[in-house]
């Protein structure tokens, strides 16, 4: 279970790119694809294995408005049941 | 300064679906 404490890193083999023909972001593993939103997008960019969940919600409070920690919590926790991200 | 909104992502990985989004890369 993902907490504010985890560090979590995207996993070799997955790729985060721009996709102009859908206009997203998405996230390339192996086994499929995620078109990510903007605000999922920008948590994926930010997992390098440095930053902790808390570390994360506080930059992104800098970019949105009314940042909800349990939402990158959540979805941290959803990319780790993808085998997209692994969390320390 | 954007509105937050809730972290979603929409999930291509049966081999159909990958298909398809490949084919429109």
């Amino acid at each position: 279970m993902t907490s504010l404490d985890s560090v979590p890193r995207v996993r070799r083999g997955v790729r985060c790119t721009y996709d102009k023909t859908r206009d997203s972001d998405v996230v390339l593993f192996p086994e499929g694809v995620l078109l990510l939103n903007e605000t999922a997008a920008a948590v994926v960019l930010r997992c390098d294995g440095a930053s902790s969940v808390g570390d994360i919600a506080l930059a992104l409070a800098d970019e949105f408005d009314g940042v909800q920690p349990d939402d990158v919590i959540e979805l941290v926790d959803r990319l780790v049941a993808r085998r997209v991200v692994d969390v320390d | 300064r954007r509105t937050w909104v809730k972290p979603d992502f929409n999930d291509y990985d049966t081999p159909m679906e990958v298909t398809a989004y490949a084919a429109r890369v």
